[in-house]
């Protein structure tokens, strides 16, 4: 009898493939979604920006007012990453390197602004440094103006974002665990020796991912610096309050034109935070 | 002497790790820290590295008063158990590390440091891997660079914590051996921490054998096996049988009063014979019977008692015997320890 050698075509199981028409519907629905809250804005703001040409638009993102909120935008976003940076790598080597009380509260209170809407984070600001508060008036006397100032919108950027660095960084070096640095220390190297040799080299990625996304929030924060800013054009406006005295004022093109800047920033932070996660 | 730990204690919240270690360790000798693991072996290897500090007590080292000093003064080479290898640098630059952070006056010039690594690398038979990466290594061969690296600094002690004990059972027993034959062409003081009997035995000059932060017993190899100095030490370092004082004392010919007492027997020394041999044979039944290779061990049931009891028998031994399961035997228990 002659045997058939030939393998049985395998049939697909149903029950762990679905039609095709479901199959469409859903890619159909995520498309239509995805156009409708994300692609469509972007086209909008973009068409809406250059409405009345080129020239007005470029116009709107060169005039001295556009300028200073550039420049006061790019100020509050270093000074945050800086004082963010120095905190949160601090704060993450005392947490995942060292056993002490209360380090659980530590954690809590780091996710604070987070939860806290930005407004009332402004308003803490205020009621601290505002003219009916304590300090308020002191600093004054000593020449320095917190609130409806430079420093307090630096206060208020630096505050809501200040878990983004720290919260990539601990789960991170926890991961990493302490055997290298213990390594270095016992084959003699110092303190700074094993962060700058051991310690930074092993977190380099997650710390530039987290200074991406910092700086992404630090640039777009609207709420709290709003409380503290007090709207004074060509000084404490920065871009997005900027953008909403022109929208409030219907200039609608000049607003648009300068949220393609605050777009370019978004999808350009979405390429570094791509990049950095296929190095991580 | 190398190393004098004194009266040396240490307590991790609630837990007390170690209660009063008093050890000291003789220049040049291989001496390993032996215990179940939550003895207190890892703390103490870590506090004579430094890289813990004791409650109370001292630690010297060529009789100099180490207790109060960081790990970067106390010139110790120490291997973790994970190797604890820089990720990122490659092997090369894994063992020039040591080197290269020194004060600048002390730092060997470029030349020297290479010599050096070069050597290193040629001594752990890894010159080949210089520009690999750790992850580019198996599980032994980065314990070697660990080793590599915790050498080039020229320590006067070297500390090994479990160093093999993330390594499958081959590659052990090679690094075992290995390690071994390194000691004895460096004559490096070292302590080494092993939860495994069968590798301290075979290693080390001396064994320190720990239980609930608590030194048990200090001996050479043959003295802890032999000699054992606690039911604890008898008991870890090996197979045993535990028997009531009862059921054997007039078996064994040893005159017990305290019948509290339990008689402890190693498998390899319960013997087997089919016929009664004199008025010591104990009257048993083979219960099961497993083959490994050249050994074989018999599961006994004795028969007064119902108690089982573990014998191992060389292969000779069992073809004599003919035995099988269910087979009446009787059983001659050699060297029998009371405790």
């Amino acid at each position: 009898m002659a045997i058939d050698y030939t393998i049985p075509t395998q049939r697909k199981i149903s029950s762990l493939t679905e039609p095709a028409f479901v199959k469409w519907i859903l890619s159909a629905a995520a498309i239509i979604f995805l156009s409708a809250f994300l692609v469509l804005p972007l086209i909008v703001i973009f068409s809406e920006a250059f409405h009345f040409g080129i020239n007005a638009y470029f116009d709107s993102i060169t005039n001295s007012e556009a300028l200073s909120a550039i420049k006061l935008t790019l100020t509050a976003a270093l000074f945050s990453i800086t004082f963010n940076l120095i905190f949160s790598i601090s704060a993450a080597w005392a947490i995942t390197k060292f056993e002490f009380r209360g380090k659980n509260l530590i954690l809590t209170i780091l996710d604070l602004p987070l939860t806290i809407s930005p407004v009332i984070s402004g308003m803490t600001f205020v009621l601290l440094f505002g003219s009916q508060s304590f300090w308020g008036p002191i600093l004054a006397g000593m020449g320095i103006k917190v609130i409806f100032a430079v420093p307090g919108i630096i206060l208020a950027t630096t505050f809501v974002t200040l878990p983004y660095i720290v919260r990539e960084l601990i789960p991170h070096m926890k991961e990493l665990g302490k055997e290298e640095e213990e390594a270095a220390l016992s084959l003699g190297a110092n303190g700074w020796q094993i962060f700058f040799k051991v310690t930074l080299p092993n977190i380099k990625w997650s710390l530039l991912y987290g200074i991406i996304l910092c700086n992404a929030r630090a640039m777009g924060e609207f709420g709290a610096v709003s409380v503290v800013s007090g709207h004074i054009r060509g000084y404490t406006n920065t871009l997005p309050l900027h953008i909403e005295i022109l929208y409030n004022e219907y200039n609608f093109a000049g607003a648009f034109a300068i949220s393609t800047l605050l777009t370019l920033l978004a999808i350009i932070t979405l390429f570094i935070k791509t990049f950095i996660s296929t190095k991580d | 002497m190398s190393i004098e730990i004194k009266n040396v204690t240490k307590r991790f919240g609630k837990f007390k790790a170690l209660r009063g270690i008093n050890l000291t360790v003789v220049k040049g000798e291989l001496i390993a820290l032996l215990g179940p693991s939550g003895c207190g072996k890892t703390t103490l290897l870590r506090i004579i590295a430094g890289l813990e500090i004791p409650d109370s007590g001292s630690i010297y080292m060529f009789d100099e008063d180490m207790t109060n000093k960081s790990v970067r003064d106390r010139n110790v080479g120490f291997v973790f158990q994970h190797y604890g290898l820089f990720r990122h640098m490659n092997v090369y630059r894994n063992i020039s590390f040591g080197l290269k952070v020194k004060p600048w006056r002390l730092r060997p010039s470029r030349k020297e440091i290479k010599e050096k690594v070069t050597e290193k690398l040629k001594l752990v038979q890894l010159d080949w891997a210089a520009k690999r990466y750790p992850s580019q290594l198996s599980g032994g061969e980065r314990q070697r660079v660990a080793l590599a690296r915790a050498l080039a600094i020229e320590p006067k002690v070297l500390l090994l914590d479990e160093p093999f004990g993330a390594l499958d059972a081959k590659v052990r027993r090679e690094l075992r051996k290995w390690l071994r034959h390194l000691h004895s062409e460096l004559h490096i003081t070292s302590v080494f921490v092993t939860h495994d009997q069968q590798e301290a035995l075979e290693v080390a000059h001396r064994v320190v054998v720990m239980n609930k932060g608590k030194i048990e017993q200090i001996g050479t190899p043959k003295e802890v096996y032999e000699e054992p100095a606690s039911e604890f030490v008898y008991d870890f370092l090996g197979n045993v049988n535990t028997l009531n004082t009862s059921n054997v004392a007039s078996s064994i010919g040893i005159n017990i009063k305290d019948l509290s007492k339990s008689v402890f027997v190693r498998p390899h020394d319960i013997k087997i014979t089919n016929k009664q041999k004199n008025e010591y044979s104990i009257p048993a039944i083979v219960e099961n019977i497993f083959i490994f290779g050249a050994t074989v061990n018999v599961e006994l049931r004795h028969e007064e008692s119902g108690k089982m009891i573990d014998s191992e028998i060389t292969r000779d031994e069992y073809d004599i015997l003919d035995i099988k399961e269910g087979s009446q035997v009787y059983i001659h228990i050699k060297n029998p320890k009371v405790f």
